[in-house]
């Protein structure tokens, strides 16, 4: 109740600051004091985030979201190795549950777990990856507590794009896309299929001595195939996307001495989202978003004996709907309030939930928000602008939550300087599992709630680029699992995190040269003076990391890339036992391509290597990371 | 005469070691016994599941002297395994399961340096182990569905056989074994012979008979004296507020003698005609007592021996030789543990630091 209370004290004070100013102007064109990761948005944001537009997306040497986002500011990539392997993403310490996926306004999240496999999305699909650093539950709904990940479907002018790779471990890619523009209709179809053996091979101690093997069940085989469509008119305009996924995928487990676990575990997907938004009204100023999802996992192990002579066979189907308006702003002279609202409902239909709950789930969430912003102050030196954000969401099945956020820019007129400070609360709900999965789940588990303090800088000089910035991230309630017996495990609000650092962004773009670097520095420990782990280094979470990026294009468009990727040192226990750590790594990625034909048709050909310097490692203990492997694409463009 | 005015000396002196032993007793001094054979403990330590770090502990109780990843630092680094679970000790060499990597390591338990190695093929993954003879061995293969037998002088496997699904607890009277088969509670409870104890005759090798227990059977232990044979069975995770119990059956009929039916947890102990168990609250699955069934009277309820509030009891041992219990705290069970050393009341007497999940020990 006294949260509550505080988060509404806090947005009252903000919204009469806002209407206290009126005579200003309520739309600032900020000096584009900010060129993000060489190529960003050209004006100053008042959440730190690093945006990765299509163009930049095409020059790395990536195929997923979750390769394209490693090694940006306050990010770490969770990796359990391959192509099929999971691949989440965690920002400032938090879980990937912690982070928003929301693509096209739509949240991601699984209703099952919270996670949003992001190796499971190719960035074929995307035109725009963007990363959003800080607790905003207020203007984007549950699960941005560290952060969110924002992204845009394929927005291509016109013309086929055709690709296709080869690479180390039977790795085959293959793209194609196109669109055409009958009148002012848009229409793209896009198709992506990614396959790996995945058998990499890895060292590794066995009963004291070192053996090679190779990864087994690692074979992966996913397809994505999208069809876009959009209309812009005078008064509406409006787009349709149909996205169709299918995925059939070993699921290896971790590499013990004497078994390798899960060798015949397989995990099938398929899923269909449709994401259509239209904008309409007087300048086209409303906006309605409408998503379905049919979702269905299948996962079989017919060696996980403890579930049955015939091994385990679980498979679940998800129907997710979401309805999204966003309503007309209210300008007033120096303001203006944005509201919003839209409605979830899920279900979940699976075998392995508890008695009580059977075998259907579900959950309907309402939530209404409103965003405010306005010019505080503006001189011939500076201009200070004030954003506020309030959300309130009600739950069918768990507690109701209350959001809010406020943020303050001060942005040079004489020098290319901005500063910026917000504050965010946030949310993250139970999923279905961590509520109703037999013998894990519990009913009585309340949602994790969080806050953001972050304040920072952004400075342009010359050809460089600079962000820098602090932030505290305080969660409670944190759901962690517990076990309470040798094969058992359950879920408690027990855990409290409380996560600090800074990151920093620079980026050089001139000559043919593109520079960034990026680097984190966070502490990220359990906060509950209670427990013995208070101050220690959660798990899994690095204190450091870090990403140089060069890229030097030379004439006739060959350019070479090179990349490297440090990530410090992590824990396997929470007690930060030195035998449980997991060593500092850092791997080399360098590519080069070359524009072999200009005319008529496009044609470029690129050769990647990864982990250029076979560094032997793992992210997550006993999941082995590939070696050094290559990768030539060819891609070709009609205009 | 000398001879007697030297004996009462050295009795004397022994009087004064022994007094000044027993005024050492602040909690960081190591304990001075009496019994100097009873000093050493070796614990088991689970490890987490899925991260190859199971480990051994070496407590010398006399001098105080711990010995972390024992196993490692007397075989060049070599790590144990995947989730050990079990140890018994035959002679000088000690037999640990290691469940997930499939193996039962036979230890010298004077240099903790191995002296060979079983390793379980298929779906058997060792879980509970007991020793019969010098030519007999009985290990509980949890996914196998059975019992293997092996052969701990040559540490060769002899013979497995199917007893009923979930494997957990096993223990051998005379030419019987015992074997739990627990079904893993809600798990498995549907398939024939779960929540049975199966009887295995060890000469023909072949299960002869079940004896009705409860859903999630998952502890046998035998008394001393190989008359009674006691089970333990627990609650279905999916029923908590079902009751739980442990049964006394006579071992010669395999009649069941009486029951308690009460919220208690595993970890079952026989020693000095009294069973022990841990008590756990199902709801929190918190131990906070030690159960103790008086076996001698014809129906007793248990005595509660609290335990330390600040501990994540994984199980307990008893140090056969003084009677103290070996607490096993497991913390959050994703970080080293804790051994402490409680005295017959649960006061602590002293505590010591071990590996990821400690679960069992020897004494020697």
């Amino acid at each position: 109740m006294y949260r509550w209370c505080g988060q509404v004290l806090v947005v009252a004070v903000a919204t009469v600051q806002l209407i206290a100013q009126r005579e200003d102007s309520a739309r600032v064109v900020f000096r584009p004091v900010l060129v993000e990761d060489s190529l960003g948005a050209p004006v100053v944001v008042a959440i730190p985030r690093v945006e990765l537009p299509r163009a930049r997306l095409d020059q790395l040497p990536a195929t997923t979201v979750a390769d394209a986002a490693q090694g940006l500011p306050g990010v770490f990539v969770r990796n359990y190795g391959g192509l099929g392997g999971l691949k989440t993403i965690s920002i400032r310490g938090a879980t990937a549950a912690q982070t928003a996926v929301v693509l096209d306004g739509i949240r991601l999240n699984s209703i099952a777990n919270g996670l949003v496999d992001l190796g499971q999305i190719p960035l074929a699909l995307l035109e725009n990856l963007t990363i959003e650093r800080g607790s905003q539950s207020a203007r984007w709904g549950a699960h941005a507590v560290g952060g969110t990940v924002l992204l845009s479907l394929r927005q291509q002018s016109s013309g086929v794009i055709a690709s296709g790779a080869l690479g180390a471990f039977g790795e085959r890619c293959g793209t194609l896309q196109a669109t055409i523009h009958p009148g002012n209709h848009t229409i793209t179809a896009l198709a992506d299929v990614q396959y790996s053996q995945g058998n990499y091979p890895f060292r590794i101690d066995q009963f004291g001595v070192r053996r090679r093997l190779e990864r087994t069940n690692g074979d992966a085989l996913l397809a994505s195939g999208a069809l876009l469509w959009r209309i812009a008119g005078v008064a509406q305009s409006g787009s349709v996307a149909v996205i169709a996924r299918s995925s059939q995928r070993g699921a290896p487990g971790a590499v013990l001495q004497g078994a390798i676990e899960n060798t015949a575990a397989r995990l099938d997907e398929r899923e269909v989202l449709t994401i259509s938004s239209m904008q309409f009204g007087q300048e086209s100023s409303w906006t309605l978003r409408a998503a379905v999802r049919w979702f269905q996992q299948h996962y079989r192990d017919s060696l996980a004996r403890f579930r049955g002579p015939s091994g385990a066979d679980d498979q679940f189907t998800a129907y997710d709907g979401a309805l999204v308006l966003e309503m007309s702003r209210i300008d007033g002279n120096n303001w203006y309030v944005a509201p919003a609202a839209e409605l979830y409902a899920n279900t979940l239909r699976g075998n392995l939930y508890r008695s009580g709950a059977g075998s259907f789930v579900r959950r309907v969430q309402l939530g209404v928000a409103a965003q405010a912003g306005a010019t505080l102050h503006t001189t011939t030196a500076y201009v200070l602008g004030l954003g506020a954000a309030l959300r309130a969401d009600a739950y069918s099945d768990v507690p109701s939550a209350l959001s809010g956020s406020v943020d303050l820019r001060w942005i040079s007129a004489s020098v290319p300087l901005a500063l910026r400070l917000s504050v965010g609360t946030s949310y993250r709900p139970p999923s279905f599992n961590e509520l109703y999965y037999q013998n894990f789940g519990s009913t009585s588990i309340r949602p994790e709630r969080g806050v953001t303090v972050s304040g920072g800088a952004v400075a342009t000089l010359g050809a460089c680029s600079l962000q820098a910035d602090a932030f505290v991230l305080w969660v409670r309630d944190q759901i962690i699992a517990v076990p309470r017996s040798a094969l058992t495990w359950s879920v408690q609000n027990a855990g409290r995190v409380l996560s600090r650092g800074v990151e920093l962004l620079a980026a050089y773009a001139d000559g043919g040269w593109n520079l960034n670097l990026s680097g984190t520095y966070q502490q990220v420990t359990y906060d509950d003076p209670t427990t013995f782990t208070y101050g220690k280094q959660v798990i899994y979470t690095p204190s450091l990391l870090g990403m140089v990026r060069a890229e030097r294009v030379f004439w006739r468009g060959i350019a070479a890339l090179v990349q490297a990727t440090y990530l410090g040192t992590r824990y396997s226990q929470t007690d930060n036992a030195p035998s449980s750590a997991l060593e500092a790594v850092l791997t080399v990625d360098a590519s080069l391509r070359a524009l072999l034909l200009e005319w008529p048709v496009e044609v470029e050909l690129r050769g990647e290597l990864l982990n250029l310097f076979d560094a032997t490692y793992a992210i997550i203990s006993n999941y082995p990371m590939p070696g050094r492997s290559w990768r030539i694409r060819l891609l070709a463009r009609w205009r | 005469m000398r001879n007697y005015v030297s004996m009462l000396h050295r009795a004397a002196i022994c009087l004064l070691c022994l007094l000044w032993a027993c005024q050492s007793n602040t909690p960081t001094e190591p304990p001075v016994t009496a019994t100097p054979p009873d000093s050493v403990a070796i614990i088991v330590n689970q490890g987490t599941f899925g991260q190859d770090n199971a480990s051994l502990t070496r407590i010398d109780f006399r001098t105080g002297q711990v010995v972390q990843d024992w196993f490692a630092a007397a075989n060049n680094g070599q790590k144990l395994g995947a989730t050990a679970n079990d140890i018994a000790l035959k002679g000088d060499t000690a037999f640990v399961t290691v469940t997930t990597s499939k193996t039962i390591e036979a230890i010298n338990i004077r240099t903790g340096r191995s002296v060979g190695r079983i390793q379980l093929t298929g779906s058997s993954e060792p879980w509970r182990i007991t020793l019969v003879s010098p030519s007999l061995g009985v290990v509980s293969t949890t996914n196998g569905d059975g019992i293997a037998l092996f052969n701990p002088t040559t540490l060769t496997l002899t013979a497995t056989i199917t007893t009923g699904p979930a494997t957990e607890g096993v223990a051998v009277i005379g030419n019987y074994a015992f074997v739990a088969n627990s079904g893993y509670g809600d798990l498995r409870q549907g398939e024939p012979h779960a929540g049975t104890i199966a009887v295995v005759n060890l000469e023909k090798k072949q299960v002869e008979r079940y004896l009705a227990a409860g859903p999630n059977v998952r502890e046998v232990v035998a008394s001393t004296d190989g008359r009674r044979l006691y089970a333990f069975y627990q609650h279905l995770f999916s029923q908590p507020d079902s009751l739980q119990g442990i049964i006394e059956y006579d071992a010669t009929t395999f009649q069941e003698v009486r029951r308690w039916r009460l919220r208690c947890g595993g970890s079952l102990q026989y020693y000095g005609n009294a069973l022990y168990a841990l008590d756990y609250d199902p709801q929190t699955y918190g131990a906070k007592n030690i159960l103790r069934f008086d076996l001698s009277q014809p129906s007793s309820s248990p005595i509660s021996i609290p335990l330390p509030s600040d501990v994540t009891a994984n199980g307990f041992a008893i140090n056969r030789l003084d009677g103290t219990f070996l607490l096993f705290d497991a913390r959050d069970y994703q970080s080293n543990g804790r051994v402490i050393v409680l005295n017959p009341n649960g006061q602590r007497v002293r505590e010591y630091n071990c590996g990821v999940a400690p679960v069992r020990a020897v004494v020697f």
